[in-house]
């Protein structure tokens, strides 16, 4: 093939988005749906893996004491902790104090109103450490006999770190098999709608082909089109899942309610994914496109 | 040339739809294959145009053995076969003058060139003003002239037209097989064209073979025609040509003789562009 034809086919691949413009709107339509839902699913992997390793990475233990812990008891504690040498930081949080973190935190006068009455919130020890597999050492003190009626209850990394674990393992999986399954599905659905576009052409290909065109030069105009509808479709997906994106992260994360807030402190901004989501959609798009394409044009070539 | 050796073929493997063809067609010559519908025609047809293989037997055209031909080389040649089919098979959203320039595209041919032959060939068949129109705007004579001219574009030595006037009223029918004639006449063109329409092959003396049920019933060879006009002018003017080239040539050297070897070549070729314009025009 020479440069000319080349140049032809390229041409008449463009061409063909035109005059063939309902048949390319669907195509577009129905790939760039696919792409959103692959590209949604792939938003949610990578925002559920930031939870995990957000979690993951927490090294505090916050040991909550009980109301009848006396100073001394408390001092002791916390000397047996600074002596394991795997201390960052060690803080005593008061009853009081503890109260007023809630205010910060909630800010529901109803609930400060009642816990002011009787401030049920225990002062507590939060601890950081430096590394955290020397826990064990931390829980050793812990479980002291000399600390059973100082400390009330622990919450600590390990208590998570088997949780965590599974979730991380089971999210990887579920996130991988849903992408795959979505990329599987999409590819069915973008095939069937360009092998629709294709069969409402056959005759045209059966007539290339009986003039004499090779089964490339009859290929090559659909591999371009396919891959032109590809990018086309990947463009409008990218502008589409930043905008839904965007709009629900500022939803959630500027909102006026302080626990929806915490509870999303973890969604990923859309700048760190847009790399990934506008690769993948390019790559995914023209892909689909083409590969679409020359299979559903296959079938018409056996003449 | 087209040779066929005990030639079987049949859609399934219990029937035969064409049985034993012996046949040959030299190169140059104008061959009518007629017989009713189911005689086995259109089979023949797509054994030429290679969309089917025979069963068993040879198949030669142009020194090509269609049955073991490589699915590679198909394309190929089918470039050397122009084709005329009975429902034109135009492509509907190219122009007149795309739907010829494509068999030259898929050939690789230069757009200097295509720009060049496809007025060419559309006024060989009298439709030089009609290049920008798309075929559903044309009537159907009109658009098998065009599937003609499209056949011719790529200068094939072999022309298979499948029921070329199923879709014209008689009286057109009559012109296109004159302009196929003088295409066959004036360029060298060997042509098959597959009928069932007995009254129209009437008027022509030319070679008919009858199929019935699958074989050969008839060969009748065409009684030698006489002149016309037009034929001898023609004739005297080669021979003219011919006389002085060999006037020249005795007094020059060889590279001289190749490039009036080249005008004979090419000055029939004008006169017989004239001849089918003015079988044309009638159309």
């Amino acid at each position: 093939m020479n440069f000319n034809s080349l140049r032809y086919l390229f041409t008449e691949g463009l061409k063909n988005l035109f005059k063939n413009i309902f048949m390319t709107i669907a195509s577009i339509g129905v790939l760039t749906a696919c792409l959103l839902v692959v590209g949604f699913s792939l938003i949610l992997k990578e925002n559920l893996s930031n939870i995990i390793k957000y979690v993951g990475e927490e090294k505090t233990f916050f040991i909550f004491l009980t109301d009848d812990a006396k100073p001394e008891q408390i001092d002791d504690l916390k000397s047996c902790i600074n002596s394991t040498n795997n201390v960052k930081s060690l803080k005593y949080i008061t009853k009081n104090q503890a109260l007023e973190e809630f205010h910060k935190t909630f800010n529901n006068d109803l609930a400060m109103r009642a816990l002011k009455r009787t401030n049920v919130l225990p002062a507590s020890i939060e601890l950081n450490m430096k590394d955290i597999s020397s826990i064990d050492e931390i829980y050793k003190i812990l479980e002291d006999t000399r600390f059973s009626n100082v400390i009330s209850s622990v919450n600590a990394p390990t208590k998570h770190a088997k949780i965590i674990k599974d979730v991380d393992k089971t999210s990887k999986v579920i996130g991988t098999a849903m992408i795959i399954f979505f990329v599987v599905a999409s590819l069915a659905i973008i095939s069937n709608t360009i092998r629709a576009a294709v069969f409402a052409r056959r005759r045209e290909i059966a007539i290339m082909k009986q003039v004499g065109a090779t089964d490339s030069f009859v290929r090559f105009p659909f591999l371009i089109e396919g891959a032109a509808i590809g990018i086309i479709a990947s463009i409008f997906a990218f502008f589409l899942t930043m905008l839904i994106y965007e709009t629900l992260y500022t939803m959630l994360t500027r909102n006026q309610s302080a626990f929806l807030r915490s509870l999303f402190i973890t969604m990923v901004p859309f700048k760190r994914v847009s790399f990934l989501i506008s690769f993948g959609y390019l790559i995914f798009g023209t892909l689909a496109g083409s590969i679409g394409s020359l299979i559903s044009v296959r079938k018409y070539l056996k003449i | 040339m087209i040779r066929m050796e005990d030639v079987c073929f049949g859609y399934d493997l219990y029937h035969n739809v064409l049985d034993n063809i012996n046949l040959n067609i030299e190169d140059g010559e104008f061959v009518f294959i007629i017989g009713k519908s189911g005689a086995g025609k259109s089979s023949l047809f797509k054994l030429l145009s290679h969309e089917y293989k025979p069963t068993s037997g040879k198949l030669i055209v142009n020194g090509q053995n269609l049955v073991n031909l490589p699915r590679k080389k198909v394309p190929y040649y089918r470039r050397s076969v122009g084709m005329v089919f009975q429902d034109f098979r135009l492509i509907n959203k190219m122009t007149v003058f795309d739907n010829v320039a494509f068999v030259l595209r898929v050939t690789n041919h230069s757009t200097r060139y295509i720009k060049k032959r496809v007025p060419d060939v559309l006024s060989m068949v009298n439709l030089s003003d009609k290049a920008d129109k798309y075929p559903g705007e044309l009537s159907g004579g009109e658009q098998q002239r065009i599937a003609i001219a499209r056949a011719l574009a790529s200068s094939p030595s072999l022309l298979i037209a499948d029921e070329p006037t199923g879709n014209i009223d008689p009286e057109l029918s009559q012109q296109l097989i004159k302009v196929l004639i003088d295409i066959n006449k004036y360029l060298g063109v060997t042509i098959i064209v597959i009928t069932h329409e007995h009254n129209l092959i009437k008027n022509f003396s030319k070679r008919v073979i009858e199929i019935e049920n699958g074989t050969i019933k008839k060969d009748i060879m065409p009684t030698p025609e006489k002149d016309t006009l037009k034929d001898k002018i023609l004739k005297d003017n080669t021979l003219k040509l011919e006389r002085d080239v060999e006037d020249k040539t005795s007094d020059n050297d060889t590279s001289e003789k190749n490039i009036t070897n080249e005008k004979i070549l090419e000055e029939p070729k004008i006169s017989e562009k004239e001849n089918i314009l003015e079988n044309e025009n009638e159309f």
